[in-house]
């Protein structure tokens, strides 16, 4: 746990950063501007690229809101915050940052609520189509690992004996 | 319980373990997110305890002992989490919906090394909430030659839901990793139910028993 500068703060304990870190730490340090420049554009095109995902996923999904109440504008609020985890996590350079700060509560969410892997794979797919079609090309490079991680680690979970999307 | 969560303020997890223990070097303490005070009690002082209490007292009444203190414990730990969790969500935590409710003890009690939860509601219309847990420390390291029970998780569950549920609630330990299952499980329901059963019967058995019991839930 913890991002690349914490990582190499404990593994340099008792010496000076070696020639290797010194370089990972430049790079690191080289690509925060457009690492910052990701998170705006994400923050931009959030809201267009969340509503698009939706959209598509109630002509897919029909009977979702029948099981749930407020079915849509959750999903839709449990979406906005993988995106926004992706994005903090993009900007530290630390995948497991989202694995903490959101990724494994939000899984036992929707395990709780009968949601299926496919549903969410689903969801999260399409989240994330919408979101590279909005990105600029830049963006996308840093942005879509993340994405593509909580597709995986979100989707990882056990059928419901009785699903409910 | 509220079936909807959409007007919950968007916060994520309040257990993610950057946010959630803070120390204070200066002063050797540590404290939760809340300004709780947090102790690590290392493993040996588990097994020291256990050990002790059984030479002391022998080991049924031990056993007695330590879910007693478990069961007080998982009172306050209740009342705790139901304060700083309401705090933090900005919304009662008796209102969350449940699946919420479930994220948040399961991610309670995994960043506490208690292992990773699994809470099964399917037979909550009997009266039974299940509780399955993964790498529970406590029976594998406390008498792993005898294939001990996890008596302090028990106490502990027992306690914490009989406060979540305003009602005291029994906890009877099923399956356990110490005795070679591939996890814990305990089953929390009213203690009238579970009163002339002893813990260790197999899952399954014990489940469909308290299935066909008509004693009130």
């Amino acid at each position: 746990m913890g991002n690349l500068l914490q990582k190499l703060a404990v593994a340099a304990d008792g010496r000076y950063f070696t020639a290797d870190e010194q370089r990972q730490i430049r790079e690191y340090a080289e690509s925060l501007p457009a690492r910052l420049a990701a998170m705006h554009n994400l923050e931009q095109i959030e809201e267009a690229a969340l509503r698009s995902a939706i959209e598509e996923l109630q002509e897919h999904f029909p009977n979702f809101s029948r099981y749930h109440d407020q079915a849509w504008a959750r999903h839709f609020r449990d979406l906005q915050l993988v995106v926004r985890a992706a994005a903090v996590a993009m900007v530290l350079d630390d995948p497991q940052e989202m694995d903490d700060q959101l990724l494994f509560w939000l899984r036992t969410m929707f395990a709780a609520n009968n949601y299926t892997p496919a549903f969410v794979r689903e969801s999260l797919v399409r989240l994330g189509v919408a979101v590279r079609n909005r990105l600029e090309a830049d963006a996308t490079h840093w942005v879509m690992p993340y994405l593509d991680r909580a597709v995986q680690v979100l989707s990882e979970f056990p059928e419901p004996a009785t699903a409910a999307v | 319980m509220l079936g909807c969560s959409h007007d919950l303020p968007p916060r994520g997890n309040y257990f993610a373990w950057n946010a959630y223990v803070q120390q204070n070097l200066h002063a050797g303490t540590m404290f939760n997110r809340s300004g709780a005070p947090l102790l690590i009690v290392p493993d040996e002082c588990l097994v020291a305890v256990v050990r002790t209490l059984e030479e002391e007292w022998g080991e049924e009444q031990a056993t007695e002992i330590l879910r007693s203190i478990a069961t007080a414990w998982g009172r306050r730990a209740g009342e705790q989490l139901v304060q700083e969790v309401t705090a933090f969500y900005g919304r009662s935590f008796m209102d969350l919906p449940l699946a919420m409710v479930t994220a948040v003890l399961t991610e309670a009690f995994r960043h506490h090394g208690w292992g990773t939860f699994r809470l099964d509601f399917s037979r909550y219309v009997h009266g039974i909430v299940i509780v399955e847990v993964d790498n529970p420390l406590e029976g594998s390291i406390a008498r792993p030659d005898c294939g001990a029970l996890d008596h302090i998780l028990s106490g502990l569950l027992s306690g914490m839901w009989s406060y979540l549920a305003g009602r005291e609630l029994g906890c009877l330990q099923t399956d356990a990793r110490g005795r070679g299952a591939s996890v814990s499980r305990f089953i929390l329901t009213v203690p009238e139910r579970l009163m002339g059963r002893s813990a260790g019967l197999p899952h399954d058995e014990a489940l469909a028993e308290l299935c066909q019991c008509t004693t009130a839930s």
